[in-house]
Protein backbone atom coordinates (compact mmCIF):
# COMPACT_ATOMS: atom_id res chain seq x y z
CA UNK A 1 0.00 0.00 0.00
CA UNK A 2 1.29 3.04 -0.98
CA UNK A 3 1.50 6.56 1.31
CA UNK A 4 -0.20 9.32 -0.25
CA UNK A 5 2.19 12.15 1.35
CA UNK A 6 1.34 15.83 2.02
CA UNK A 7 3.15 18.24 0.47
CA UNK A 8 4.02 20.71 3.05
CA UNK A 9 6.19 24.03 3.71
CA UNK A 10 7.86 25.77 6.42
CA UNK A 11 7.83 29.85 6.60
CA UNK A 12 9.75 31.15 9.50
CA UNK A 13 12.16 33.99 9.53
CA UNK A 14 14.40 32.03 12.21
CA UNK A 15 16.82 29.78 10.55
CA UNK A 16 16.55 27.32 14.26
CA UNK A 17 13.20 26.94 13.54
CA UNK A 18 13.29 25.84 10.26
CA UNK A 19 15.90 23.70 10.93
CA UNK A 20 14.17 21.94 13.80
CA UNK A 21 10.71 21.60 11.38
CA UNK A 22 12.83 20.03 8.65
CA UNK A 23 14.62 17.79 10.89
CA UNK A 24 11.00 16.81 12.50
CA UNK A 25 9.37 16.32 9.34
CA UNK A 26 12.00 14.06 8.37
CA UNK A 27 11.03 11.28 10.54
CA UNK A 28 7.48 11.43 9.51
CA UNK A 29 7.25 9.60 5.52
CA UNK A 30 3.72 10.75 5.20
CA UNK A 31 5.08 14.07 5.16
CA UNK A 32 7.39 15.79 1.92
CA UNK A 33 8.77 19.07 2.66
CA UNK A 34 8.77 20.79 -0.51
CA UNK A 35 9.80 24.32 0.56
CA UNK A 36 10.98 26.71 3.67
CA UNK A 37 10.86 30.32 3.42
CA UNK A 38 12.05 32.82 6.26
CA UNK A 39 9.26 35.34 4.37
CA UNK A 40 5.72 35.22 3.78
CA UNK A 41 6.44 37.27 0.57
CA UNK A 42 8.16 34.34 -1.12
CA UNK A 43 5.58 31.58 0.56
CA UNK A 44 2.98 33.25 -1.41
CA UNK A 45 4.65 33.33 -4.76
CA UNK A 46 5.71 30.05 -4.38
CA UNK A 47 1.81 29.04 -3.66
CA UNK A 48 0.52 30.77 -6.24
CA UNK A 49 2.19 28.37 -8.72
CA UNK A 50 2.61 24.87 -6.48
CA UNK A 51 -0.36 22.92 -4.81
CA UNK A 52 0.52 22.45 -1.16
CA UNK A 53 -1.31 20.61 1.43
CA UNK A 54 0.41 22.08 4.60
CA UNK A 55 1.93 24.84 5.73
CA UNK A 56 3.96 25.14 9.63
CA UNK A 57 3.46 28.64 9.91
CA UNK A 58 4.74 31.17 12.36
CA UNK A 59 2.97 33.73 13.79
CA UNK A 60 5.64 36.42 14.13
CA UNK A 61 6.93 36.89 10.84
CA UNK A 62 9.31 40.21 9.48
CA UNK A 63 6.42 42.39 8.10
CA UNK A 64 3.20 40.16 8.45
CA UNK A 65 1.11 38.68 10.72
CA UNK A 66 1.16 35.00 10.38
CA UNK A 67 -2.59 35.59 10.68
CA UNK A 68 -2.57 38.04 7.76
CA UNK A 69 -0.94 35.56 5.83
CA UNK A 70 -3.99 33.00 6.67
CA UNK A 71 -6.67 35.31 4.93
CA UNK A 72 -4.16 35.68 2.22
CA UNK A 73 -4.48 32.26 1.16
CA UNK A 74 -8.12 32.48 1.86
CA UNK A 75 -7.88 29.33 4.76
CA UNK A 76 -7.93 26.95 1.83
CA UNK A 77 -4.60 24.74 3.01
CA UNK A 78 -4.30 23.55 6.69
CA UNK A 79 -2.02 25.30 8.91
CA UNK A 80 -0.06 24.50 11.97
CA UNK A 81 0.91 26.89 13.35
CA UNK A 82 4.68 27.37 15.34
CA UNK A 83 5.13 29.95 18.03
CA UNK A 84 6.82 31.27 20.51
CA UNK A 85 4.07 33.14 21.56
CA UNK A 86 0.82 31.26 23.63
CA UNK A 87 -0.55 34.22 23.82
CA UNK A 88 -2.72 33.45 19.99
CA UNK A 89 -4.24 30.26 20.65
CA UNK A 90 -7.87 31.48 21.02
CA UNK A 91 -7.58 33.38 18.24
CA UNK A 92 -6.29 30.47 16.31
CA UNK A 93 -8.79 28.40 16.60
CA UNK A 94 -11.28 30.82 15.16
CA UNK A 95 -10.13 29.70 11.51
CA UNK A 96 -11.02 26.46 10.21
CA UNK A 97 -8.06 25.63 8.84
CA UNK A 98 -5.58 25.71 11.25
CA UNK A 99 -5.19 22.20 12.56
CA UNK A 100 -2.74 22.66 15.63
CA UNK A 101 -0.71 25.09 17.25
CA UNK A 102 3.05 24.16 18.54
CA UNK A 103 5.24 26.35 21.02
CA UNK A 104 8.66 26.59 20.58
CA UNK A 105 10.79 24.58 21.29
CA UNK A 106 8.90 21.64 19.97
CA UNK A 107 9.81 18.32 20.83
CA UNK A 108 9.42 14.97 19.21
CA UNK A 109 6.79 13.85 20.97
CA UNK A 110 4.30 17.21 20.84
CA UNK A 111 5.20 17.03 16.82
CA UNK A 112 3.89 13.39 16.77
CA UNK A 113 1.19 15.03 18.38
CA UNK A 114 0.28 17.30 16.09
CA UNK A 115 0.37 14.40 13.06
CA UNK A 116 -2.49 12.32 15.11
CA UNK A 117 -4.22 15.57 15.20
CA UNK A 118 -3.94 16.35 11.91
CA UNK A 119 -5.02 12.93 10.89
CA UNK A 120 -8.30 13.23 12.65
CA UNK A 121 -8.70 17.08 11.41
CA UNK A 122 -8.11 15.40 7.80
CA UNK A 123 -10.62 12.93 8.78
CA UNK A 124 -13.60 15.02 9.91
CA UNK A 125 -12.76 17.27 6.46
CA UNK A 126 -13.28 14.57 4.39
CA UNK A 127 -16.57 13.81 6.38
CA UNK A 128 -18.03 16.87 5.99
CA UNK A 129 -17.08 17.10 2.27
CA UNK A 130 -18.62 14.57 1.44
CA UNK A 131 -21.93 15.65 3.37
CA UNK A 132 -21.20 18.86 1.42
CA UNK A 133 -21.03 16.97 -1.91
CA UNK A 134 -24.46 15.25 -1.84
CA UNK A 135 -26.27 18.75 -0.07
CA UNK A 136 -24.61 20.53 -3.14
CA UNK A 137 -25.65 17.76 -6.21
CA UNK A 138 -29.55 18.30 -5.14
CA UNK A 139 -29.23 21.97 -5.35
CA UNK A 140 -26.83 21.76 -9.09
CA UNK A 141 -29.04 23.48 -11.66
CA UNK A 142 -28.44 25.41 -15.44
CA UNK A 143 -30.05 28.80 -14.36
CA UNK A 144 -28.81 31.69 -16.17
CA UNK A 145 -29.72 33.87 -13.81
CA UNK A 146 -29.61 34.07 -10.05
CA UNK A 147 -30.30 35.98 -7.14
CA UNK A 148 -27.38 37.16 -4.89
CA UNK A 149 -28.18 38.76 -1.39
CA UNK A 150 -26.10 41.57 -0.51
CA UNK A 151 -26.91 44.41 2.27
CA UNK A 152 -30.40 42.60 2.70
CA UNK A 153 -31.36 43.11 -0.96
CA UNK A 154 -31.71 40.19 -3.08
CA UNK A 155 -29.91 41.57 -6.89
CA UNK A 156 -30.43 39.34 -9.78
CA UNK A 157 -27.45 39.16 -11.80
CA UNK A 158 -27.21 37.59 -15.35
CA UNK A 159 -24.96 34.17 -15.87
CA UNK A 160 -23.71 35.83 -19.26
CA UNK A 161 -22.28 38.88 -17.45
CA UNK A 162 -20.17 37.27 -14.77
CA UNK A 163 -16.08 37.64 -15.52
CA UNK A 164 -14.98 35.08 -12.14
CA UNK A 165 -15.90 34.54 -8.97
CA UNK A 166 -13.20 34.55 -6.11
CA UNK A 167 -12.75 33.09 -2.79
CA UNK A 168 -12.40 35.05 0.10
CA UNK A 169 -12.54 33.02 3.79
CA UNK A 170 -16.26 32.33 3.96
CA UNK A 171 -16.81 35.12 1.34
CA UNK A 172 -17.10 35.22 -2.25
CA UNK A 173 -16.09 38.17 -4.39
CA UNK A 174 -18.33 38.55 -7.29
CA UNK A 175 -16.87 40.22 -10.59
CA UNK A 176 -19.31 40.77 -13.20
CA UNK A 177 -19.00 43.29 -16.68
CA UNK A 178 -20.70 46.43 -14.69
CA UNK A 179 -19.86 45.79 -11.71
CA UNK A 180 -18.63 43.71 -8.38
CA UNK A 181 -20.15 41.92 -5.10
CA UNK A 182 -19.22 40.21 -2.29
CA UNK A 183 -21.65 37.62 -0.27
CA UNK A 184 -21.39 34.93 1.95
CA UNK A 185 -20.61 31.43 0.23
CA UNK A 186 -18.65 29.07 -0.96
CA UNK A 187 -17.01 28.96 -4.06
CA UNK A 188 -18.01 24.91 -3.62
CA UNK A 189 -21.59 25.59 -3.12
CA UNK A 190 -21.45 28.07 -6.16
CA UNK A 191 -19.80 25.97 -8.43
CA UNK A 192 -22.42 23.51 -7.64
CA UNK A 193 -25.49 26.29 -9.31
CA UNK A 194 -23.41 26.92 -12.37
CA UNK A 195 -23.75 25.78 -16.43
CA UNK A 196 -20.57 23.30 -16.28
CA UNK A 197 -19.75 24.62 -20.02
CA UNK A 198 -19.54 27.94 -19.31
CA UNK A 199 -17.64 27.87 -15.97
CA UNK A 200 -14.42 26.12 -14.62
CA UNK A 201 -12.69 26.28 -11.51
CA UNK A 202 -8.72 27.46 -12.53
CA UNK A 203 -7.45 27.46 -9.17
CA UNK A 204 -8.52 26.97 -5.79
CA UNK A 205 -9.79 30.39 -5.15
CA UNK A 206 -10.99 31.16 -8.39
CA UNK A 207 -14.08 29.97 -10.79
CA UNK A 208 -14.00 32.09 -14.18
CA UNK A 209 -16.40 31.91 -17.32
CA UNK A 210 -14.51 30.61 -19.55
CA UNK A 211 -16.44 32.68 -22.59
CA UNK A 212 -14.98 35.68 -21.18
CA UNK A 213 -11.16 34.89 -21.04
CA UNK A 214 -9.24 37.50 -23.10
CA UNK A 215 -6.07 35.42 -23.28
CA UNK A 216 -4.14 32.82 -21.41
CA UNK A 217 -0.30 33.06 -20.85
CA UNK A 218 1.43 30.49 -18.63
CA UNK A 219 -0.24 30.10 -15.53
CA UNK A 220 -2.27 32.81 -15.33
CA UNK A 221 -6.01 33.87 -17.45
CA UNK A 222 -6.71 37.41 -18.13
CA UNK A 223 -10.48 37.73 -17.26
CA UNK A 224 -11.33 41.43 -18.47
CA UNK A 225 -8.64 43.45 -16.90
CA UNK A 226 -7.68 40.50 -14.36
CA UNK A 227 -5.32 38.58 -13.63
CA UNK A 228 -6.27 35.20 -12.97
CA UNK A 229 -3.67 32.32 -11.60
CA UNK A 230 -4.06 28.85 -13.19
CA UNK A 231 -3.48 25.86 -10.65
CA UNK A 232 -0.81 23.41 -12.14
CA UNK A 233 -3.67 20.79 -11.63
CA UNK A 234 -6.03 22.40 -13.70
CA UNK A 235 -4.40 23.88 -16.62
CA UNK A 236 -4.56 20.43 -19.06
CA UNK A 237 -8.79 20.69 -18.62
CA UNK A 238 -8.87 24.10 -19.42
CA UNK A 239 -6.97 23.87 -22.21
CA UNK A 240 -9.02 21.25 -23.70
CA UNK A 241 -12.07 23.57 -23.15
CA UNK A 242 -11.01 26.10 -25.14
CA UNK A 243 -11.24 25.95 -28.97
CA UNK A 244 -7.68 25.98 -30.48
CA UNK A 245 -7.49 26.43 -34.14
CA UNK B 1 21.23 31.36 38.24
CA UNK B 2 19.73 28.89 35.84
CA UNK B 3 22.06 27.25 33.52
CA UNK B 4 21.90 26.74 29.79
CA UNK B 5 22.68 23.35 28.43
CA UNK B 6 22.03 21.03 24.96
CA UNK B 7 19.85 18.49 26.45
CA UNK B 8 17.73 19.75 23.24
CA UNK B 9 19.52 19.10 20.79
CA UNK B 10 21.21 15.60 21.51
CA UNK B 11 17.32 14.70 21.79
CA UNK B 12 16.45 16.15 18.27
CA UNK B 13 19.43 14.90 17.03
CA UNK B 14 19.14 11.63 18.59
CA UNK B 15 22.76 10.75 18.15
CA UNK B 16 23.32 12.08 14.89
CA UNK B 17 26.83 13.93 15.47
CA UNK B 18 26.36 16.11 12.57
CA UNK B 19 22.86 17.52 13.10
CA UNK B 20 23.73 18.18 16.66
CA UNK B 21 26.52 20.07 15.71
CA UNK B 22 24.35 21.82 12.73
CA UNK B 23 21.91 22.98 15.42
CA UNK B 24 25.40 24.01 17.62
CA UNK B 25 26.55 26.18 14.73
CA UNK B 26 23.41 27.78 14.24
CA UNK B 27 22.72 29.03 17.61
CA UNK B 28 26.27 30.34 17.48
CA UNK B 29 25.58 32.48 14.46
CA UNK B 30 22.08 33.48 15.19
CA UNK B 31 22.12 34.26 18.98
CA UNK B 32 25.00 37.20 18.64
CA UNK B 33 23.19 38.87 15.65
CA UNK B 34 20.21 38.84 17.81
CA UNK B 35 21.80 40.33 20.72
CA UNK B 36 23.79 42.89 18.83
CA UNK B 37 20.38 43.57 17.25
CA UNK B 38 18.34 43.84 20.74
CA UNK B 39 21.48 46.18 21.95
CA UNK B 40 21.17 48.56 19.33
CA UNK B 41 17.35 48.55 19.97
CA UNK B 42 17.16 49.23 23.46
CA UNK B 43 20.49 51.94 22.86
CA UNK B 44 17.81 53.46 20.60
CA UNK B 45 14.54 53.31 23.04
CA UNK B 46 13.11 51.20 20.33
CA UNK B 47 11.35 48.92 22.62
CA UNK B 48 8.78 47.47 20.63
CA UNK B 49 10.97 46.53 17.59
CA UNK B 50 13.36 45.09 20.45
CA UNK B 51 10.44 43.06 21.83
CA UNK B 52 10.38 41.31 18.52
CA UNK B 53 14.42 40.50 18.80
CA UNK B 54 13.47 39.44 22.66
CA UNK B 55 10.59 36.99 21.09
CA UNK B 56 13.59 35.10 19.14
CA UNK B 57 16.35 35.41 21.18
CA UNK B 58 13.35 33.77 23.60
CA UNK B 59 13.56 30.98 21.43
CA UNK B 60 17.09 30.71 21.61
CA UNK B 61 17.01 30.51 25.52
CA UNK B 62 14.02 28.30 25.41
CA UNK B 63 16.01 25.66 22.99
CA UNK B 64 19.05 25.47 25.94
CA UNK B 65 16.68 24.40 28.34
CA UNK B 66 16.52 27.45 30.44
CA UNK B 67 12.69 27.24 31.16
CA UNK B 68 12.70 29.78 34.52
CA UNK B 69 14.57 32.13 31.84
CA UNK B 70 12.09 31.49 29.42
CA UNK B 71 9.09 32.62 31.29
CA UNK B 72 11.56 35.72 32.61
CA UNK B 73 11.93 36.09 28.57
CA UNK B 74 8.23 35.77 27.84
CA UNK B 75 7.33 38.50 30.89
CA UNK B 76 9.75 41.19 29.40
CA UNK B 77 8.91 40.84 25.45
CA UNK B 78 5.45 41.95 26.64
CA UNK B 79 6.53 45.01 28.68
CA UNK B 80 8.51 45.99 25.93
CA UNK B 81 5.29 45.76 23.99
CA UNK B 82 3.51 48.10 26.37
CA UNK B 83 6.65 49.85 26.48
CA UNK B 84 8.12 49.38 29.48
CA UNK B 85 11.43 47.46 30.70
CA UNK B 86 10.64 45.69 33.25
CA UNK B 87 13.02 42.84 34.54
CA UNK B 88 15.26 44.34 31.68
CA UNK B 89 18.16 43.53 34.37
CA UNK B 90 17.40 40.33 35.15
CA UNK B 91 16.68 39.74 31.28
CA UNK B 92 20.27 41.52 30.43
CA UNK B 93 21.60 38.93 32.90
CA UNK B 94 20.91 35.66 31.27
CA UNK B 95 22.09 36.99 28.17
CA UNK B 96 24.95 37.20 29.94
CA UNK B 97 24.86 33.53 30.61
CA UNK B 98 23.71 32.62 27.18
CA UNK B 99 26.88 33.95 25.77
CA UNK B 100 29.38 32.73 27.66
CA UNK B 101 27.90 29.21 27.36
CA UNK B 102 27.47 29.52 23.80
CA UNK B 103 31.32 30.86 23.75
CA UNK B 104 32.24 27.74 24.88
CA UNK B 105 30.82 25.44 22.80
Amino acid sequence: MTIKMKKCIIIDDELMSRTVMTELISTKPELLLVGDFPDAIEALKYLNHNEVDLIFLDIHLPNFNGFDFINTINQTINVILVTSDKNFAIEAFEYNCIVDYLVKPITPERFDKAMTRLKEFEGNQKKKKTSQTKEDDIESSNASEFYINNSKRLIKIDVNTILYFRANGDYVFIKTESNSYTIHNTLRKIENKLPKDSFFKVHRSYIINTKKIVDIEDNSVLIGKDVIPISRRNKSELMKRVHLL
Amino acid sequence: MEQPNIEYFEKLSNNNVSFKQKLIDIVKYEFPLELSDYESLIKNDKLKEASEIVHKLKHKIGVLGMTNSYVLAETFEHSLRDGGTENQAEFESVLVTVKVFIDQL
